[in-house]
């Protein structure tokens, strides 16, 4: 799977990178939601999304607004966040996230959820 | 008169002071003078700009630290046993370099705080890692080291890393901590201390002096939340308590986890000498309400003040019963229309049968009431 990891704490999107591709999925790296966007405005075909909701220029939730507006392709969204608040996790849903995961995170559970959405994803 | 002034002093200037300042000082000593502050913007300067110097390098120091230190943590992190932390530690390129930076102490406080930091976001294994990588090195000692310190940042830090590293054995020195003079201090000892040991690390409250501020008390509930509560010992102790601010938190805590056996202390409160805990506890009784719990707030509300007696109305609008309706319906007729917003409401909540109840109290009353009665018609209460 390609992935893009749109994360603002270099070590948390060190240890994500490092875990996907030990599952053997391709990561691009992006260090805020300016950098997001762009990659998902360039057309790069990515398999599924894992952003962060607090990030400079752009939050995670306008990413996901972006692109779930994409009529085509319906690119699965995992949301990887310190904020828990019902409100903001309902936010998120609403917009299209297709999975809410709090900080602090296991990288093994994410691992599993990214194979578990991969799994949905491939039978529809 | 500012104009008069001014020229007053100038006249004191040019007849008195000058005659008599040139008598004293002398040509030497004003060179003296001026060779003197010289010399001190001389030094003070230099110092500026060493110290500016100093910390532009310290600052791309750091950031090349935080890279490598990065990389290394987030291997660490994602290993999946010990052995295989160790021999990542073992590769030479590793070894050759982390252990050299972790004899400076400098390179060792950036890594325990990039260290914490990524604890304190990872979960599971990986967490265990970090933690394994921070007890391997002896960096406890460090954050040890620093808790002694004289400067309460420093100080608050230091507990910060030792509660995030879960290092319970430095409990003796937190438990000093959490009555300390300084604010900032006492709040993180307070909170490390729960987060080591959950409830039972509460036990701080039989001995602190100090008060326990609002925000302190949210985050201490906080905490809590993450924890799993066997016993609640020491709560009779903590109402009781000769600290207002460790009262108002216990009641909060039975509020919270709706310790119902716990009615007849709260309601011990309502006498109690601060208004604060008199409020508290009438909304703590509001959460845990009983059916004798109306008696006693009907027997409290006429030495209690008009605000105090507002919440218990707001108490009543919740839970009362039928037992409290003569009691509401008196307060139909007291002169604020808050009051008797509240008191209607708390009649109709006790079952909508007694909608006619209130309007007949409210038509027979002579007192003008078609504020009152439109809000309540616009409720659907009358």
């Amino acid at each position: 799977m390609k992935i893009l990891v749109a994360e603002d704490d270099s070590t948390m999107r060190r240890i994500i990178e490092l875990r996907l591709k030990k599952d053997g999925h391709e990561v691009i790296m992006a260090a805020d939601g300016r950098e997001a966007m762009e990659h998902i405005n360039k057309g790069a075909n990515f398999d599924l999304i894992i952003t962060d909701i607090m990030m400079p220029f752009s939050s995670g939730l306008e990413i996901i607004g972006k692109v779930k507006c994409n009529v085509e392709k319906k690119i699965p969204v995992i949301v990887l966040s310190a904020m828990g608040q019902e409100s903001i996790v309902l936010e998120a849903f609403t917009l299209g996230a297709d999975d809410y995961i709090t900080k602090p995170f296991s990288p093994n559970e994410l691992s599993m959820r990214v194979k578990r959405l991969a799994l949905a994803v491939y039978v529809t | 008169m500012l104009l008069c002034l001014y020229k007053l002093s100038c006249f004191y200037y040019i007849t008195i002071a000058l005659p008599l300042l040139n008598s004293i000082v002398t040509e030497a000593m004003l060179e003296m003078a001026m060779l003197f502050f010289i010399s001190v913007i001389g030094c003070v300067l230099i110092f500026i700009t060493f110290y500016l110097i100093r910390y532009a390098i310290r600052s791309k120091i750091r950031k090349k630290l935080y890279n490598y230190f990065s990389n290394i943590i987030s291997e660490i992190a994602i290993c999946e046993s010990v052995s295989e932390i160790q021999s990542f530690l073992d590769k030479t390129s590793v070894k050759r370099i982390l252990y050299k930076l972790l004899q400076s102490t400098f390179c060792r406080q950036v890594f325990i705080h990039q260290l914490t930091k990524a604890a304190g976001n990872v979960a599971g294994s990986s967490n265990e890692n970090l933690k394994w990588v921070y007890e391997h090195f002896h960096l406890e000692k460090d954050s040890e080291l620093r808790m002694q310190s004289n400067r309460w940042h420093i100080k608050a830090k230091a507990i910060q890393e030792l509660a995030q590293m879960q290092q319970k054995k430095d409990i003796k020195k937190l438990y000093r901590l959490a009555n300390h003079s300084n604010e900032f201090v006492r709040q993180e000892a307070q909170t490390a201390i729960v987060k080591l040991f959950g409830f039972s690390g509460l036990r701080f409250l039989n001995v602190i002096t100090y008060t326990i501020t609002d925000w302190q008390q949210f985050c201490l509930l906080q905490e809590l939340t993450l924890k799993r509560i066997t016993s609640f010992a020491g709560m009779e102790r903590w109402i009781r308590s000769s600290n207002s601010s460790v009262v108002i938190f216990a009641l909060r805590l039975v509020e919270t986890y709706h310790w119902h056996e716990l009615h007849d202390e709260v309601a011990a409160q309502l006498t109690h000498p601060s208004e604060k805990v008199q409020q508290k506890s009438i909304q703590t009784l509001g959460e845990i309400y009983q059916p004798h719990t109306g008696k006693l707030l009907i027997a409290a509300y006429n030495k209690i003040n008009k605000q105090l007696q507002f919440v218990v109305l707001k108490v009543f609008e919740k839970a009362a019963s039928e037992n409290e309706i003569p009691f509401l319906l008196q307060q139909l007729n007291h002169p604020d229309n808050q009051f008797k917003l509240i008191a209607a409401r708390a009649i109709h909540n006790c079952g909508a049968e007694n909608r006619a109840i209130i309007r007949d109290t409210i038509m027979n009353n002579g007192y003008s009431a078609a504020a009152l009665l439109s809000k309540l018609l616009e409720e659907e209460i009358v």
